[in-house]
């Protein structure tokens, strides 16, 4: 579990935890290997989780955006964008069906 | 043709939302005892030309709503002379009154034009005529004098509105209607003084009151006559500004609900008003709509401060917000205008529009259309530009660059992308118009959306804004990083957006298709041949002439 956890999460969320970890006292155990301690606090990973709201499940982003050219980079915005508002209108059509759905139950 | 006065007229304008402008003409000069009737215009002259060959009438009226069709009506117009046609022909309607001179110039074949406020103006000429005498002098009346455009004296305003006659309907069978519906109008005339809008001078210019109301109960029992007699569900108010303005206008408006609802004709009919954001208050609106009130259309025009000072909106873009917060806590549907560019829009402006739009519908609860503003007969802008030797184009059809030549280059892109969106009957911006309009309908004997439905109908809507608002915020942001010489609205990015944007609608009217909506218009629709779509019923709650729009400037 611990091991498909870290596998999952990209390397700057990796940091990112660890910084946070240590500057709330994640490593108030003392010194050592601090990336281990990391995954074995599965509640505080997903509180951490939940601050930089990024679920630790999906697909991290394997593309190295340095490297990308200006054409593939604008391609690449408009697919993002694209998926991104299809997502936001797909949440806004849940949040109403459960507004509605939760304002009948109440009746 | 010989001549062969029957003391009649024939009167020739487009039909949308009924065109209450003839049908007060025609019951006022039937009222002074003359026969007229009404037809429509076509761009083919023949069937107008055989109309008048058999009819062969005083008078023929043709009215001009749009600026830039004169070129196609003086074409009608030069065909019926041709064909031999001596009755008099007259022009009316916003345009003609402000440019007569332009008007008589350019299309020979017109005797006169009747300008602004028409009805009695009308019948005096056909009272004139019918006698034999002079009708040069009458009041109201430019025509041509030897060379010269001779503009008459106008005469003033009709004080009273309920003077006169109910608008003639005899020819309309709103029985045979998907959905029927009527216009009907309020009041007359508008007292702001937006920079872009002719309505205020149109009014003025007669002098009198800036907004003339007729009585509540007089509009009721159109309202009355029209349900049980004619069997009108639907109610289009035709007023420049349903609740302009203030507490006076809250409780006259007030008084029509109250009407609506002791006439019995509430839960029987619905309605739709024109406003201005600042004039919905919460407890008026919800008076209207417990009478039936469903829809509203809000002149809205700018989403930034600074660009709605340079309309001289008097109102800031976050009183917008708040009306829209208002007609959706009452279930309302409502759309809006909204010209994305004026001839003083900065970069920052259109940004901040774009990111308006975003936070007014951004969820999807009416769709975002865009345009740009026109300098148009008779306004403020169209003086102001003048005055600093902007414009461009022809009477017809003006034009004029923006200040920031980026925003020339951003608007030709928007043109190529959103044309086909924004500014045609078949277009996503009017199907999703007409689908929000029908999703918060109430009306008997009409099977309502159900919520699935409407969260679908949201959300479709909510993805189209989102593109659109996308590109738009995405073009602006590469022109303004770009010289401008390197700009091409046709290729790389730009043309890449374009194709982007084009995809996403072909596949949001692909998902239409799934839309279960309940309306007999709507299944109708989606049955049509896809290339000739049109929107039945809901066509009419609004002017789109085929072909209008800023291609005109």
């Amino acid at each position: 579990m611990a091991g498909s956890l870290e596998s999952r999460l990209g390397n700057i969320e990796e940091l990112c935890i660890i910084i946070i970890i240590i500057i709330f006292g994640g490593g108030g155990r003392g010194p050592g290997p601090i990336g281990d301690s990391v995954t074995t606090d599965t509640s505080r990973v997903e509180a951490l989780m939940r601050l930089i709201r990024r679920p630790p499940i999906g697909d991290s982003f394997t593309s190295d955006v340095s490297r990308l050219s200006l054409e593939a980079i604008e391609a690449r915005l408009l697919e993002v964008n694209a998926e991104l508002t299809r997502m936001r209108s797909h949440e806004g059509e849940l949040n109403a069906r459960l507004k509605e759905l939760r304002g009948n139950k109440s009746k | 043709m010989s001549a062969d006065f029957t003391r009649s007229v024939l009167l020739i304008g487009f039909q949308d939302q009924d065109n209450l402008g003839l049908r007060y003409l025609l019951s006022s000069v039937r009222q002074a005892g003359f026969a007229g009737r009404i037809e429509t215009y076509t761009a083919d002259p023949d069937p107008i030309v055989a109309l008048a060959e058999r009819l062969r009438p005083d008078v023929i009226g043709f009215s001009l709503i749009f600026q830039y069709m004169s070129p196609a009506f003086a074409r009608v117009i030069e065909a019926l002379r041709v064909a031999g046609c001596r009755s008099h022909i007259t022009i009316g309607g916003h345009y003609p009154s402000f440019d007569a001179e332009e008007v008589l110039q350019r299309i020979p074949g017109a005797d006169s034009i009747v300008r602004f406020e028409g009805e009695r103006t009308l019948v005096e000429l056909m009272q004139t005529l019918s006698r034999g005498e002079d009708w040069r002098g009458i009041a109201g009346i430019a025509h041509r004098q030897d060379e010269q455009i001779i503009l008459n004296p106008l005469r003033p305003v009709l004080d009273d509105l309920d003077l006169l006659p109910f608008p003639d309907r005899s020819d309309i069978d709103y029985r045979g209607q998907d959905l029927p519906m009527a216009s009907v109008l309020g009041s007359r005339g508008c007292p702001w003084d937006c920079s872009f809008c002719s309505i205020r001078p149109f009014y003025e210019a007669q002098g009198g009151k800036l907004r003339r109301l007729r009585s509540p109960a007089v509009v009721v029992e159109e309202m009355r006559q029209l349900h049980f007699e004619q069997g009108a569900e639907m109610f289009l108010f035709q007023d420049d500004d349903f609740m302009a303005t203030g507490r006076r206008a809250r409780r006259w408006a007030e008084d029509i609900a109250n009407g609506i609802i002791a006439a019995g004709l509430k839960n029987r009919i619905a309605f739709k008003i024109s406003c201005r954001s600042d004039e919905v208050h919460y407890e008026t609106m919800a008076r209207l709509a417990e009478a039936g009130l469903t829809h509203v259309y809000m002149g809205v025009e700018n989403g930034d401060d600074q660009g709605l000072l340079n309309m001289n909106k008097r109102m800031k873009a976050s009183v917008h917000i708040e009306a829209g917060e208002i007609l959706r806590s009452l279930d309302m549907s409502f759309d809006f205008g909204f010209m994305l560019l004026e001839p003083y829009s900065t970069i920052e402006i259109v940004r901040n529009n774009i990111a308006f739009l975003d936070r007014y519908v951004g969820d999807g609860w009416t769709v975002a259309g865009f345009c740009r503003t026109l300098p148009y007969a008779g306004t403020p802008l169209k003086t102001q530009l003048e005055t600093e030797g902007r414009m461009l184009g022809t009477p017809f059809e003006p034009d004029y660059n923006f200040l920031d030549p980026k925003l020339d280059r951003f608007y030709d892109w928007m043109l190529l992308t959103f044309y086909e969106r924004n500014f045609t009957n078949s277009g996503l911006n009017e199907v999703l118009r007409r689908l929000n309009f029908d999703a918060r309908l109430k009306l008997p004997n009409r099977r309502r959306f159900q919520a699935p439905e409407r969260a679908q109908v949201r959300r479709i809507t909510a993805e189209c804004n989102g593109h659109a608002l996308y590109c738009l915020r995405s073009a602006l942001d590469y022109i303004e990083a770009m010289p401008l010489d390197d700009i091409d609205v046709r290729g790389g990015y730009l043309a890449k957006l374009t194709a982007h944007e084009k995809i996403q609608e072909r596949r949001l009217m692909a998902e239409l298709d799934t839309v279960n909506a309940p309306s007999f218009e709507w299944r109708r629709y989606l049955e049509s041949d896809q290339e000739f779509r049109s929107l039945g019923g809901f066509a009419n709650a609004w002017t789109l002439a085929p072909l209008d729009l800023p291609f005109a400037g």
